[in-house]
């Protein structure tokens, strides 16, 4: 009796696991930040899977693996929300878009990202918010023949040699926007200047981006990824005494990093620079009114003046009812080159080698004005010096452009790229 | 404190198992063994394809539950740290592949030498932290595993040249001999493989003098220094074959994801390998895969329902300890048995 | 020097914080000899609680009270529902259901208050700095903090040593069954104990919050370093967590703030800034493998609890 018990015991085990699974419709395609989620979503339940896809003309699947928990999830919502806004405003509805929740976690995005491809049928793929996410997942996603589409994350890791037909960066090549600054600070005659960045790809990344156009620092310091105690920093600092910092903290370690610095009192004779990442329009929001004067590099501001970003940063405001920031802007931008590219090869996503073709154009309006790709399929682009300043409201802060230091800039990377020739 | 009493706290009374029904645990272990043999095709038939690369993950994680189950079950010595075994067999190994793709010297992508390297790392490693943990028994044990294991995670996050705390990609897997591994289900059977094989070392290992000194030692340390038995040596070789065998699966689990990150060394995983043990049935050794693949499937068929999966499995444990203390396999061998 | 004297209040900061979580772990164990993997997780109820009654109120002192009070009420909870039925297991159920504690508490602030971060703000009579030598300024409310680490100390200490309820818990972690025997209700004394010890978890959380992020999981670290600290003073004694609090603090510190500059020494300075923070974090292992070494039971420890 008891052996009969254990044997229906362990296959009951089996067949529960294989039951639910049967029927995957069900399953409504969750974007864990379900409670955020935008108003035009087009994210539904997955279909009969993705082997009915690709065929001409069908529904395409996009699956977009981003951020959408943790002190960054407002990162990967904005990037969805500016993503879906250009769909619904192209009135497209034969895209369908599944979103998961990386939740920073490289090995498990590892397996998302399997998921969206096999089950969900996901044809191209985009949204990852952080480098190291992109390093683990990217390749995977190339691997299975995919076209990705990076609204983020530009590793140096995947810019140069490594460079790859099928991968396009929308954003910038994660050096870029630190270069800009560093151009900066060097053209304002700072010569002592020391960097603060966390430990990790992109936080070193963009303390070689500064090295690369300011010259070399006085020092450098790292502190472990997502802490927010700059205690110890901040001290350090204060005894190197330089002219400048420089300093990148992404997201929400952005606003304890500037409260603590100017809490510490340092910003009274020792002023800090950094890439748009901590002074994006929900970022100074939170600092406040100590942000107001900061300076940052940026490729794009929400009155960047172009009839593309006019029409998006009001289409934005009125749909979300909050300033669009450099995250909605990028992935609005990945949605129109997907739109533009789709369009132009009838929405057939069966023949890659045209599609990339189509996407490598870049034949679209972009919020930033002029945008083209370089041999390494990263974006050749303007970059510019922003101020903080206060907004329209009370407690409403915003930046607006200082001047425009770069030029059409190529990333370092480029040529270290063999596609274009 | 006093040291676990034998068989007051559900932990299954071997010998008496062995001599009532001897033919149980063998039944259920061999049956078990041949579910997860067959689940690739099992999954594939119902249209659940996608959940090939989970098996696999079953599997390996289950070899490491196995081992950890030898010095927890058997042994007596509650481990919060074998995270990091695995993560020393997953650096042994991934290390060696980086090299290969990078062209640098000290480089191999052959499975018969970096999988057996990667165990004696993990040996080594086991001994040295074994003789410092062990001159602690009980609760301070747990936390001292605890602690190293946090070291060690500190450790690899430091490794620069291989990615530091984000971790870095590995362009191919292991080949064994001849055979290529890229393929996921020939993959998955050389995992299945050595995982039978585990089971079967250790299932030889505690019938054997040196599990009976082990198991002795757990329910009665003086007693059994008392009848000559150099127990601490024998505390210090089990801790370090478990640890051995879980960086087998360390090497296995970086193939698997061909992702080299120091996330594998959290301490949560240590963590998530004791819950394996719990649910699955603790002391039972086939407990480890059983409770591996409860909670792995389970995880990934939740996914679509629930993103508060982790919270159900919270409530779910403390009712196993508190009720069912003997797991899965528990249920599946019998009464439970107050000796 | 200031350098040093800066990170040595950076050090003690970190020291307090970390002793506020330790005292109440090492009682807890002391007493009723439960390990309670979960009292990190107190620690960040009632950072949650504090972001909450603090976005809602805007008064950082009701933020605080709420905070500590919430943080007591999760730990009468834990101790009423789960724990008590621990105190006669041995440590690997208690290891297991705690972590299992730890699971539900990660996941549950998510699904109370959603998967943002929150922040709390520090009260307006403690912004800024103070010159505390010529040439160095140091914020007002890390000063405070460990102004308060040395107040819940002494109030720790007086509770213990001068008060009736001090006498019991003292009899009871030398001497269970006494207890007993005094006519004392020892389970509504291990609630108030646990109690207690859960109200300083989550006053730690509530004044380390504004430095914080007040999410999931942001106490996982705060309990292995509480570990470390009762490793190496000694399970069971306040005047060792104490001791070896301020230990793992300052050590920390020094290592993070000259570690890089010594290992700058033989690579580039770049990859020696990023090895150096890492091995900074290590480094309090390694206090803590001499004083195993040294002395198994912990720098005030009984002799080994075997």
């Amino acid at each position: 009796m008891r052996r009969l018990i254990a044997l229906i015991a362990v296959l009951s085990m089996v067949l529960a696991a294989c039951g639910n699974g049967d029927t995957p419709d069900e399953a409504e395609t969750d974007t864990t930040g379900a409670a955020e989620e935008p108003a035009a979503t087009t994210a539904a339940a997955t279909d009969e899977g993705g082997e009915d896809a690709g065929d001409g003309g069908d529904t395409v699947t996009v699956g977009m693996l981003t951020t959408l928990s943790g002190n960054a999830a407002y990162l990967g919502e904005d990037t969805q929300k500016g993503f879906e806004l250009a769909l619904q405003m192209a009135g497209a509805d034969n895209i369908e878009l599944v979103v998961e929740d990386d939740a920073q976690d490289p090995e498990a995005s590892q397996q998302l990202a399997e998921r969206m491809i096999q089950r969900d049928g996901a044809e191209i793929m985009t949204g990852i918010v952080f480098s190291d996410v992109a390093g683990a997942v990217v390749p995977e996603i190339l691997g299975e023949g995919l076209i990705y589409l990076s609204s983020n994350a530009g590793p140096s890791t995947l810019a140069g040699e490594s460079c790859h037909e099928n991968y396009f960066v929308v954003s910038w090549q994660n050096d870029n926007p630190a270069e800009a600054v560093g151009q900066y600070v060097k053209e304002q005659g700072f010569e002592n200047v020391v960097a603060a960045a966390p430990n990790y790809q992109a936080g070193q990344d963009s303390v070689n981006g500064f090295r690369r156009a300011f010259g070399e620092l006085q020092n450098e310091f790292y502190t472990e990824l997502g802490a927010t105690d700059y205690a110890q920093t901040i001290a350090q600092i204060r005894d190197e005494a330089p002219d400048a910092v420089y300093f990148f903290y992404p997201g929400g370690m952005g606003i304890s990093f500037v409260q603590q610095y100017i809490e510490s009192g340092l910003n009274e004779n020792i002023p800090i620079f950094g890439p748009t990442f901590s002074f994006d329009e929900t970022l100074v929001d939170a600092i406040g009114e100590a942000a107001v004067g900061l300076k940052n590099g940026s490729f794009w501001t929400p009155d960047l003046d172009n009839p593309a970003n006019a029409e998006f940063v009001e289409a934005y405001t009125e749909e979300f009812g909050a300033t669009p920031t450099n995250y909605s802007a990028q992935g609005y931008d990945t949605g129109r080159l997907l739109l533009s590219a789709l369009e132009a090869v009838d929405y057939d996503t069966g023949d890659t080698d045209a599609l990339r073709e189509a996407i490598r154009a870049a034949d679209f309006e972009s919020v930033r004005g002029d945008f083209s790709f370089g041999t390494n399929q990263h974006p050749i682009q303007d970059w510019y010096i922003l101020e903080v300043v206060p907004g329209e409201e009370e407690g409403d802060y915003t930046n607006t452009i200082v001047e425009k230091v770069l030029d059409d800039h190529v990333d370092a990377y480029a040529e270290e790229c063999q596609l274009g020739s | 404190m006093s040291r676990i009493a034998p068989g007051r706290d559900g932990i299954p009374d071997e010998t008496h198992v062995e001599r009532t029904t001897w033919w149980r645990p063998l039944l259920i272990t061999v049956l078990v063994l041949v579910l997860v043999g067959i689940a690739p095709f099992l999954v594939d038939a119902v249209g659940l394809g996608y959940l090939q690369r989970s098996l696999t993950r079953v599997v390996i994680l289950g070899l490491a539950a196995v081992a950890l189950d030898f010095i927890v079950g058997y042994g007596g010595l509650v481990s919060l740290g074998h995270a990091m075994f695995l993560a020393l067999g997953s650096y042994t190994t991934g290390v060696l592949l980086v090299h290969l793709s990078r062209g640098e010297g000290l480089a191999t992508g052959q499975a018969l030498i970096a999988w057996p390297l990667s165990m004696l790392v993990g040996a080594l490693f086991g001994l040295g932290f074994g003789v410092l943990a062990l001159r602690t028994r009980g609760v301070y044990f747990i936390m001292v595993t605890l602690a190293f294991n946090q070291m060690m995670f500190f450790l690899f996050n430091t490794l620069e040249p291989y990615g530091g705390d984000d971790g870095v990609r590995l362009p191919e897997r292991s080949r064994l001999g001849p055979l290529s591994l890229e393929a996921d289900l020939t993959f998955f059977y050389v995992c299945f493989t050595l995982l039978v094989l585990t089971v079967i070392v250790f299932n030889i290992l505690i019938r054997s003098p040196f599990g009976w000194v082990v198991r002795g030692a757990r329910d009665n340390e003086l007693r059994m220094k008392a009848i000559g038995a150099r127990t601490p040596r024998y505390q210090l070789a089990a801790f370090a074959i478990s640890a051995s065998f879980a960086s087998l699966a360390g090497a296995l689990a970086v193939n698997e994801s061909q992702f080299l990150s120091p996330d594998i060394s959290h301490w949560t995983q240590s963590g998530e390998l004791l819950v394996m043990i719990i649910v699955g049935g603790m002391g039972s050794l086939i407990g480890g895969v059983i409770g591996a693949g409860v909670l792995l499937v389970l995880e990934e068929l939740a996914i679509d329902f629930t993103n508060n999966w982790q919270f159900f499995v919270g409530i779910g444990l403390i009712l196993i300890v508190l009720v069912a203390r003997r797991g899965v396999a528990g249920l599946l061998l019998g009464r439970h048995r107050n000796v | 020097m200031e350098l040093f004297l800066e990170q040595t209040l950076n050090g003690l900061q970190a020291g307090f914080t970390l002793l506020m979580i330790s005292a109440g772990l090492t009682l807890i164990f002391g007493m009723m000899g439960v390990l309670n993997l979960a009292h990190g997780s107190l620690f960040m109820v009632g950072a949650f609680v504090a972001a909450d009654v603090g976005a809602r109120t805007g008064r950082f002192e009701l933020a605080l009270l709420a905070g500590v009070l919430g943080a007591a009420l999760a730990g009468v909870l834990m101790e009423v529902l789960v724990i008590r039925f621990l105190y006669r297991r041995d440590h690997l159920d208690q290891v297991l259901a705690t972590f299992a504690l730890v699971l539900i508490a990660n996941q549950g602030v998510q699904m109370v208050w959603g998967i943002r971060p929150r922040t709390v703000s520090r009260p307006g009579w403690l912004e800024g700095s103070l010159t505390v030598l010529p040439g160095l300024q140091y914020p007002i409310y890390r000063l405070a903090i460990i102004g308060a680490g040395i107040v819940a100390l002494l109030v720790l200490w007086l509770l213990i040593e001068k008060t009736r309820v001090g006498m019991w818990i003292r009899a009871g972690n030398t001497n269970r069954e006494l207890l007993g025997a005094l006519g004392v209700n020892v389970t509504v004394l291990y609630t108030v104990v646990f109690a207690m010890g859960a109200g300083l978890a989550g006053f730690a959380g509530v004044v380390a919050a504004p430095y914080l992020t007040v999410e999931s999981g942001m106490g996982d670290n705060f309990l292995i370093l509480s570990f470390v600290v009762i490793v190496i003073g000694g399970i069971g004694s306040i005047k060792g967590a104490v001791v070896a609090s301020l230990i793992v603090g300052l050590a920390e510190t020094y290592a993070h703030t000259y570690l890089p500059g010594l290992i700058g020494e033989l690579t580039d300075p770049s990859s020696a800034a990023a090895i150096g923070s890492s091995l900074a974090s290590a480094s309090i292992f390694l206090v803590m493998v001499v004083v195993l070494l040294v002395r198994p039971q912990g720098l005030y420890g009984a002799t080994t609890t075997t």
